[in-house]
């Protein structure tokens, strides 16, 4: 009798998923139908109110609650995302900016969703930010609950939209709301903080201006993705970067952030540093040393050739690595390198000719253009 | 004596209704997370909840060749129409005795170059470094003596530039985005030290600049049967596993890893023909040792697509290969069992691999002659037999077509009807008939196994079409 519940118990699974399976196939088949379905019950509701917009008149009366409803769906958003997408770009900013009201309640909607949804939400405004940046405060409490998340996306995606809509106070209270990530280890990766930060929108001189008052508010994580972001942004950042290579009382991390930022903007006042970094570390200190050394590469000068090749002994291979590719941007030739005192050890030789070899391969290939 | 007989068939039934109570849950639980993790993954691309900007953290690709002249110079290419973009190939030639190393220079024009190697990990001394600066990432080529893929590995790692490697295999290919979503772990969860790729045969797909054109079943009827077992095995158990970080292998034709960890952790070993296991085992240990947290990650959307063997005699020689690697690895690491600092990973992943796959071949073979001795004796209910074989291939049929076609919506690949159906009928003889004969297989793989340990064999390689 038991034998026998166990297998007719199996056989009602197999039932039950072959029924799933069948149902599923057909869903699947009928949602494209159905997607453009939504997309024209979309349109036939928005267009009327885009003509408007575009038009200069008042929308048409009930438009902005009858769409905030249909919009509720989040089916239906990313329907009247894919309208928008397909009308011009005038025409598009010039009706958002007339439903702009709707969205703080739709934020608030959101929030009352599933994580997905919302995150959903926030890549919307992320999307179309600029042509919302009018309601940015209202925005703001709502994207910043968004940006508290446990999902990941939906952090970056409020992220994004804080960007796109300009908010520099919005986005430096969620960077700055971002502490408990990083005890429950589920932090962003400094990686996308970067690339978020760097599609901003609004005034960047202010913002720069504003993430050095409160600098000491962030995470130390956050705060090398804000140096990683000033590194990408201008060159208007030195004296702030000076200070902080030379702050022995920072983090590591922070500091290594401002060596590489005067490896890709030189400046005379941190060239005896550098060149400190790179000769007068022990080898606890091999990463001081490796980071100055690639950053030593737009700072030429005999002080800096003499450095270099003496650093070429020294038994780390990333600093032998990099020191030996600044010695070749720096047009070191086979002929200085027989003259060297690197040539009498082998490891730093073979770790010059090769960076010397390997940068006239790259030069002949630039030359001859080759395939892909 | 009849009664001895009865007495132990009444005690081996026991063993077995328990058995396989045990396999069908653990069966329909990872098809059934399987399946829906695949859907939700459906549902959160639709809803844009993933990282979809150009986020890269610089890898390296390592091809470990051995003899791999016939399809080098393809995967190679499809590694060069990758939408990635920060990544070095290299290729890593272990002693072949064909021209793998010459098509390599030849076809991608490479120059010899004297390349310092920072020996971190042991393994056997370069011949001879090429690079090729020609193309849109940098191509490295590796002549080395003859040490085993193992070895040819801690070689790539050895050169490598980037701090992060991708092993794959010399006869893959890479879909165009399978890098940009193999990273992805990584960026979500700086904790992740390693992520596993989905592999998938590509007998029976055209691939056209890394992109899929046509999806059939193979015509070749074991082939079309791994693809069913690859969806079922495969895919959804190792969804499962990456629910609670229970994964214990990544296979080997396609899987990254943090390098420092990997270094730190001595590589791959030379002694385990499952080398790729072995790694994935031993990241487990080394973080739980060294207390630091840790990800082992599966992304079943980063593919990559492989040839699967088209004859019995092939596909012998490589599941009696994984099966002693299981071996020697479950061998190595046999302290993990039942230790409750290896939590789920002790009770769940290693306790399943050790009586679902590395002892499932002698329990198998076990009970079909347990059926013969019954049936001698006359103590079977024939018709009792027949509805419990009848049921469990159904159920398993179901289950393995469930994540099929799981796999198959999930990516958009649209089947024929013909597909349809011919999947439907393979799917019963896999696991009526192939299963059986792989089990009868495995249990012979590890008689004579201090001869054979070392021993690959050769699979017959055909040239990957790739337009």
């Amino acid at each position: 009798m038991g034998s026998e519940v166990l297998i007719y118990g199996y056989g009602t699974v197999c039932l039950f998923m072959v029924a799933f399976n069948l149902i599923y196939s057909a869903y699947l088949r009928s949602e494209n139908k159905r997607s453009e379905r939504r997309q024209g019950q979309i349109a036939s509701i928005a267009a009327p109110g885009a003509n408007c917009a575009v038009e200069g008149k008042p929308l048409p009366d009930g438009h902005s609650k009858l769409l905030m409803r249909r919009l509720s769906y989040v089916n239906s958003l990313v329907a009247f995302d894919a309208y928008l997408r397909g009308l011009p770009a005038e025409a598009a900013e010039a009706y958002l900016q007339s439903i702009s009201s709707i969205f703080a309640g739709l934020a608030r909607l959101y929030l009352k969703k599933d994580e997905m949804q919302g995150a959903y939400f926030c890549h919307f405004i992320a999307g179309w930010g600029s042509s919302l940046q009018n309601e940015r405060e209202r925005l703001r409490p709502f994207l910043y609950q968004y940006g508290q998340r446990k999902s990941l996306y939906s952090r970056v995606n409020s992220l994004k939209g804080f960007c796109a809509l300009g908010d520099q106070e919005g986005l430096l209270q969620v960077l700055s709301g971002q502490k408990w990530t990083f005890q429950e280890n589920i932090s962003i990766h400094p990686k996308i903080i970067v690339e978020a930060l760097l599609t901003f929108r609004g005034d960047t001189k202010a913002f720069v201006e504003n993430i050095w008052a409160r600098f000491s508010d962030f995470a130390i994580p956050i705060q090398r993705a804000l140096l990683d972001y000033m590194r990408f942004s201008s060159d208007a950042h030195k004296d702030r970067m000076l200070e902080i290579m030379l702050d022995e009382t920072l983090d590591r991390e922070l500091r290594f952030s401002a060596i590489r930022y005067f490896g890709r903007y030189p400046d005379e006042r941190a060239r005896k540093s550098l060149l400190q970094f790179l000769s007068a570390g022990s080898q606890d200190q091999w990463e001081y040393m490796a980071i100055s050394a690639t950053a030593l590469a737009k700072y030429p000068g005999e002080d800096t050739i003499h450095a270099l090749v003496t650093v070429m002994h020294n038994p780390n291979w990333y600093v032998r690595h990099n020191s030996a590719e600044s010695l070749s941007k720096l047009g070191f030739t086979y002929e200085d390198l027989l003259g060297a005192s690197a040539a009498e050890d082998r490891y730093a030789r073979e770790m010059l000719s090769y960076r010397l070899e390997s940068k006239r391969l790259q030069e002949n290939s630039k030359r001859e253009m080759g395939p892909v | 004596m009849r009664n001895f007989i009865q007495y132990f068939l009444l005690c081996v039934e026991f063993f077995f209704v328990l058995y396989m109570v045990g396999y069908a849950t653990f069966l329909f639980l990872s098809v059934t997370v399987g399946s829906s993790e695949l859907y939700a993954a459906k549902r959160r691309s639709r809803l844009k909840n993933e990282l979809d900007n150009d986020y890269f953290l610089p890898v390296s690709v390592i091809v470990p060749a051995y003899n791999e002249g016939v399809t080098i110079e393809a995967t190679v290419r499809s590694l060069l129409g990758l939408s990635y973009r920060i990544y070095e190939i290299i290729i890593v030639d272990d002693g072949s005795t064909d021209d793998t190393a010459q098509v390599m220079r030849e076809k991608f024009n490479m120059v010899r170059i004297d390349r310092p190697v920072q020996r971190r990990i042991a393994c056997q001394p370069e011949l001879a470094i090429y690079e090729s600066r020609e193309w849109k990432v940098p191509i490295i080529l590796v002549s080395k003596q003859n040490g085993g893929k193992a070895d040819a590995l801690n070689m790539g790692i050895n050169i490598s530039t980037y701090p992060y490697f991708l092993c794959i295999d010399a006869d893959s290919v890479l879909q165009y985005d399978s890098l940009d979503r193999i990273v992805r772990p990584i960026l979500e969860d700086s904790s992740t030290v390693a992520v596993g790729g989905a592999v998938r045969p590509c007998n029976g797909a055209t691939i056209e600049n890394g992109h899929v054109i046509q999806y059939n079943m193979p015509k070749n009827i074991l082939a079309s049967m791994q693809v069913l077992e690859y969806e079922r095995s495969f895919l959804a158990s190792r969804i499962f596993f990456d629910k609670f970080n229970g994964n214990i292998i990544i296979s080997g034709a396609f899987g990254l890893f943090r390098k420092d960890l990997v270094v730190a952790a001595g590589g791959y070993d030379h002694d385990t023909m499952g080398e790729d296991m072995e790694l994935v085992v031993k990241l487990h240990v080394f973080c739980r040792e060294t207390g630091r947290p840790y990800r082992i990650r599966y992304a079943p959307d980063a593919i990559c697509w492989t040839q699967v063997p088209e004859n019995m005699k092939d596909l012998c020689k490589q599941r009696r290969r994984w099966h002693i690697g299981l071996f020697q690895c479950m061998r190595k690491y046999r302290n993990i069992l039942a230790n409750p600092k290896y939590g789920l990973v002790s009770f769940v992943s290693y306790f399943y691999f050790l009586f679902y796959e590395l002892l499932s071949p002698f329990i198998e073979v076990f009970g079909v002659f347990a059926t013969i001795l019954a049936f001698c004796v006359d103590l079977i209910n024939m018709p009792f037999l027949i509805l419990f074989f009848a049921i469990y291939v159904v159920y398993a049929a179901t289950l393995s077509l469930t994540a099929f076609f799981a796999r198959t919506h999930t990516v958009d690949l649209r089947l024929r009807f013909s597909d349809v159906i011919k999947a439907v009928e393979l799917c019963a003889l896999e696991v009526s008939c192939l299963r059986f004969i792989m089990a009868w297989v495995r249990m012979t793989a590890l008689i004579g196994y201090n001869k054979k340990r070392h021993v690959w064999g050769h699979i017959e390689r055909k040239t990957i079409d790739i337009k």
